[in-house]
This record gives C-alpha cells, structure tokens and sequence, in this order.
C-alpha cells in the first residue's frame, strides 16, 4: 500500500480515537486543575501554624524581637512543614497522572488547558521520601504508583494507546491519594486555619478596644494600634479565604473519583463521564472564590 | 506457657477485628481532637490576655502551651489504634471531643476551663499512644471534668 493512503488512514483512526478520548482528556484537565488549587495547601499548613505563632507571641508578656519569634515560630511549626512537603508530593502524583491521560488521549481538553504542564517526576522523589506519619508508606506507595503510571504513558505515548485496563489499575492507587489529599486538606489544614484564624480574630478585638480614644489628645498614642487593625483584617480574610478552598477541595474527591471509575466503566461509550459535572462545579466553585480574591 | 485459644476468645478476637477502626476514621477523630486542643489553647490565650492579673495565669499558660504541642503531633501522627476496643475508644474520643467543644462554647467559668483543658491533655496525649484502654481512662476522666465542671 502506498505512504499517503496509509498516512491518511492512520489520521482517520487517530482523529476518531480523538473524539472518544475526549472524556479522558476533559478528566485529565480537571483533575489537574483541583491540583493547581491544592498546591498552596501544602506550604499553607506550616505558614498558617507560624502566623498563629506569631500571634501569640505578640500577646505575651516579657521582651518581645520580631525576628527571634519568627524563628520560634519556624522551630515549633516544622513538623507540619515537612508533612507539607510530602503533601505536596501527592498533587505532585496526581498533577502528573492527570497531565499524562491528556496527553494519552491525544484530545484537547475543552477547559482548563492552560493549566497543563510537563510531567514533575513526582514518582522519583516519592520514591526517594521516607513515609511520614501522616502519609504512612502505603500511601506513598499509592502516589509512586499514580506517578510512575503517568511517567510511562508519557514515555510509551506515541506507541500506547490507552485502554480501560490502565484506568483499572490505577483507580485504587487513585483513591487512597485522593483520600490522603482530602483528609489534609479538609481536616488538618482547614483545622489549622480554624486555629490561627482564632487567635487572629481575638487579637483584632483588642486592637479596636485599644484604638479607642476618648479624647483629641488620646489620638496620637492610639495611632499604632488603629494602623494595625487594616493588616489583621487582611490576614483574616487571606485565612477565610483559603478556608473556603480546603473545604471546597473536601467536597469533590468523591466526584472526582467517581468521574474516574465512570471513565473506566464507559470507557466505550463517548459520553462516558457524566459525573464530571459535579467536579466542574467545584472548579466553578473555586474560580468564584479566586475571584471573591482578586476584588479584595 | 500459653493459653490455649477458647471460643469466646476466638469469637472476640474477630470481632475486635472485625469492628477495627479504619485508618479514615482515626484520621478523621484526630484532627477533630487536635481542633479541640486548639480551641481551648485559644480560650485560655484569651483569657491571659484578658485577666493579665489573674492568680491562676500560669497554670493557664502551662496548659495553652502544651495543648498547642498535642495540637501540631495529633496533625502529623497517623495513629493506629490498638486494642480490643479501638472501635468503641474511638467512638468515645469522638462524642468527647464534641462535648468539651459544646462546653467551652457555653462556659464562661475559667475554672471549669482549666479542668477542661488538663483532661483534654490527658486525652490527646493518650490518642497519640494509641491505645484503646488508654483514651477510653482518659475519656471517663473528660466526663468527670465535665461533671465536677458543671456543678
């Protein structure tokens, strides 16, 4: 047979494999996107443990350096840091499966494309982590597995074609990484922020008592605590804020997962991802918070 | 020399086994014992910088630093809870966690906060050993805080 007519044929096949890709493609680029909104989870949780820290500090007696309370802060604070840096690793894991079954499915996702990049190479650093307490080494394991999966349908794309059976073994590897991902973002990091948000609102309290001046006089020497209420209340409503998207993170593993297995079951079929629509309405959810942000 | 195994022993051991917590639900009652540390961590801030003159400040410091402590452990450790009773222990860390939360919210009395606090020590620092008849002593001592709190 001739190049051209085998050409031809080829992009025929590929373009038809396109259209019932199409699902996998759109899944890919949403579950992306839900790890883009996770990732400032993962330094958040030692920052906002810091912040209450600090916090505290200012309300406590004795001598009082800036710098000194920050390192404090640092040293108490650690170990939710270094839980947050294998955290990371997990949306690292998912980000990068995500970004290989749209790559896989040779469709262009029809949201969220801008998001996609290459692939992190999250399986080698996972595979390098010891497991942490709050990410024991079975779900370090589940997110090597997710990463490596993505790695190799990547590196085999041109000769793979995907089938319902790499979905299949990577759904319950998916699971516990979405499940480890929410149980940090909706209980521990959103307790957290609860925490510090807390402490922040009791401090502002005082600052507004402590701005009041009964006199013209009185003005001057309340100035100080007048000017710092503006920068609590910012620092709350950065709090409140990343609150609303823990929670809201919270609420769409199971849609997401959910949107997986529907994938796998109507592999077939090309309207097979129904459920997606409930994982677009938690990115829809997130973008009005994003944009709640950007009017502040 | 070993016991040989009975019936019943048998039949407890796999209900035991049977009814054990999962890794989620542990997860689940630490965090929210960990929000319960640092609520009351907060209270008693509250209160030392509300009552600067106060007899009892550094007891309250004493309490709010620690439970900030038990706070960061109980969000990092992944605790497995071990023991016959690790379903009911758990279920018991959870209804008390609720009921200190129900409590600091309605109680204004520091006293009855103090108490509160010292038993939520207690109870978060037996959830991170993680053993069953551990947090199940350490919850009957909540309820008795509780109690004596109230009267």
């Amino acid at each position: 047979m001739p190049l051209r007519p085998l050409a031809a044929l080829a992009a025929l096949l590929l373009g038809g494999c396109a259209a019932q890709m199409q699902p996998v493609a759109d899944f890919g680029a949403a579950a992306n996107h839900l790890a883009v909104v996770y990732k400032p989870f993962a330094a958040g949780m030692g920052s906002s443990c810091e912040q209450r820290e600090r916090y505290v500090a200012l309300g406590n007696p004795g001598p009082f350096d800036d710098a000194a309370t920050q390192r404090a802060a640092e040293g108490r604070c650690r170990p939710l840091k270094e839980a947050g840096v294998t955290a990371a690793l997990f949306g690292q894991a998912l980000s990068d499966y995500a970004t290989a079954l749209v790559k896989v499915s040779r469709a262009k996702a029809t949201a969220f494309d801008g998001d996609l990049r290459e692939l992190s190479g999250a399986a080698g650093k996972l595979d390098a982590r010891d497991g942490t307490p709050l990410f024991d080494s079975g779900k370090l394991s589940a997110a090597s597995k997710i990463a490596r999966a993505a790695a190799a349908m990547v590196t085999e794309e041109k000769l793979q074609v995907l089938t319902r059976a790499t979905l299949a073994d990577n759904q319950d590897a998916l699971k516990v990484v979405v499940d480890a991902m929410t149980t940090y973002a909706d209980k521990v990091y959103a307790g957290q922020l609860s925490d510090t948000r807390d402490i922040m609102a009791g401090e502002l309290g005082r600052l507004v008592l402590a701005s009041s001046a009964s006199t013209q006089a009185d003005v001057e020497s309340r100035l100080p605590w007048r000017f710092a209420q503006a920068a609590t209340r910012a620092d709350i409503a950065a709090n409140d804020l990343e609150a609303r998207r823990a929670r809201a993170f919270g609420k769409t593993a199971d849609a997401l997962l959910a949107a997986h297995a529907d994938l796998i079951a109507n592999f077939d079929k090309i309207g097979g991802a129904r459920r997606l629509e409930l994982v677009s309405a938690f990115v829809a959810q997130v973008q009005a918070i994003n944009d709640d942000a950007a009017a502040l | 020399m070993t016991t040989p195994p009975t019936a019943a022993g048998i039949a407890a051991s796999a209900i035991a086994a049977a009814t054990a917590p999962g890794a989620s639900d542990t997860a689940d009652a630490l965090a929210g014992l960990a929000d319960v540390a640092g609520h009351t961590s907060t209270l008693l801030f509250n209160y030392r910088r509300d009552n600067p003159a106060a007899s009892d400040i550094d007891q309250a410091l004493n309490l709010e630093m620690t439970l900030d402590q038990r706070a960061i452990d109980l969000r990092v450790e992944a605790v497995k809870l071990l023991g016959a009773n690790a379903a009911d222990a758990l279920a018991q860390l959870k209804d008390a966690s609720q009921k200190v939360d129900d409590f600091l919210a309605a109680e204004k009395k520091i006293a009855g906060r103090l108490e509160i606090a010292s038993s939520v020590v207690g109870l978060a620092g037996a959830a991170l050993v993680g053993d069953a008849g551990g947090i199940l002593a350490a919850v009957v001592a909540v309820h008795s805080a509780l109690e004596s709190a109230r009267s």
